[in-house]
């Protein structure tokens, strides 16, 4: 293959590169750098390279790896996949202690129905915050049953003020 | 009050008002906004189908006193509504409170962000997104009367 025409500086990384018998001829080393181009167009394109399409699909070989894959799912928004790694990797390795939590974490959620009702008068709350929203607007207020307690313009500020017991309704009104 | 299959089979338990209003000050979409116990604790959800997971108001999450060994190890960057949010993913358990019939209980995945998000988080309530939370649940609108109708998809032992 003859590769003449090259720019100076291109013709002396070939004439060094075919030196040093990393390359076998003119023609794998030309064919080296076209694979290099080819993954560079891919990746600006978006297409997954096959190496990368794979590991997507593989399945992961320790409990590292499971977490690992496990913390790509949820940082890409692959929810789906990350209950499915977290599941699968607890049902392979059932005494490692991080996969297990992970699949009581990230398992379908159950219900049942509350085996005592609550106290809170939660329509009283709704009633007040309808009542006075736009008076309280960008603050933080505390409600208990239907009454105002307190209201100021941190969460921390409004914690100070009151006894935040449970059934105090601790909430911050849109601006 | 609470709604029926034609067998007679309720379709829900319970029934409660909500808030038919934008979830923050920079919205004008209307939102469905729920008065939710999370750990026994009260706060402000927002219903986001859209969305994953309960996530909490990060100052709310304080009022729970979790401790991290208690979440999935590390913090984990999650993509929400379009941006990376650093927190730790829990088992919590959520109670919808009925204004009518019974309270149901849901363990469900929680994301509690990490207390330094609390400073760009603004007025956004906690959320109830589909997968992950609500996902066993039926639930019903009624928009005229501003009720939401919820049940246990099927009982959980």
């Amino acid at each position: 293959m003859d590769l003449n025409g090259l720019p100076a500086d291109v013709a002396q990384f070939v004439d060094d590169a075919l030196a040093s018998g990393k390359y076998p001829s003119a023609e794998a080393l030309v064919a080296a750098a076209l694979q290099v181009l080819q993954q560079q167009e891919e990746e600006d394109r978006g297409t997954p390279r096959p190496a990368a399409a794979s590991e997507a699909g593989s399945v992961p070989a320790s409990p590292d790896d499971y977490l690992q894959a496990l913390a790509v799912a949820l940082r890409t928004g692959e929810f789906g996949r990350a209950r499915q790694l977290a599941l699968a990797g607890a049902a392979r390795y059932p005494v490692h202690a991080e996969l297990t939590k992970a699949a009581r974490v990230l398992a379908p959620p159950t219900v049942t129905r509350a085996p005592h009702p609550h106290t809170a008068n939660i329509p009283a709350n709704r009633a007040w915050l309808k009542a006075h929203r736009h008076a309280y607007a960008g603050q933080w207020v505390a409600l208990r049953d239907g009454h105002f307690l307190a209201a100021a313009p941190s969460f921390d500020a409004l914690a100070a003020q009151v006894d935040a017991t449970p059934d105090v309704l601790m909430t911050k009104l849109p601006a | 009050m609470t709604l029926a299959f034609p067998t007679g089979e309720p379709f829900a338990r319970g029934v409660t008002g909500y808030d038919y209003r934008p979830a923050t000050a920079h919205e004008t979409t209307p939102r469905l906004v729920l008065e939710v116990a999370i750990e026994g604790i009260l706060a402000e959800a927002v219903v986001d189908t859209g969305g994953v997971y309960l996530v909490c108001h990060p100052d709310i999450a304080r009022r729970l006193s979790l401790t991290p060994a208690e979440a999935l190890s590390g913090v984990q960057g999650i993509l929400l509504r379009g941006t990376i949010v650093h927190g730790r993913l829990y088992r919590l358990t959520l109670t919808l409170l009925a204004d009518q019939g019974e309270d149901v209980m849901i363990q469900t995945t929680a994301f509690v962000p990490e207390p330094e998000e609390a400073e760009h988080w603004g007025d956004l309530p906690c959320l109830l997104g589909l997968y992950g939370c609500l996902e066993r649940v039926r639930f019903a609108v009624d928009p005229r009367a501003e009720h939401f109708y919820f049940g246990p998809a099927a009982e959980d032992a």
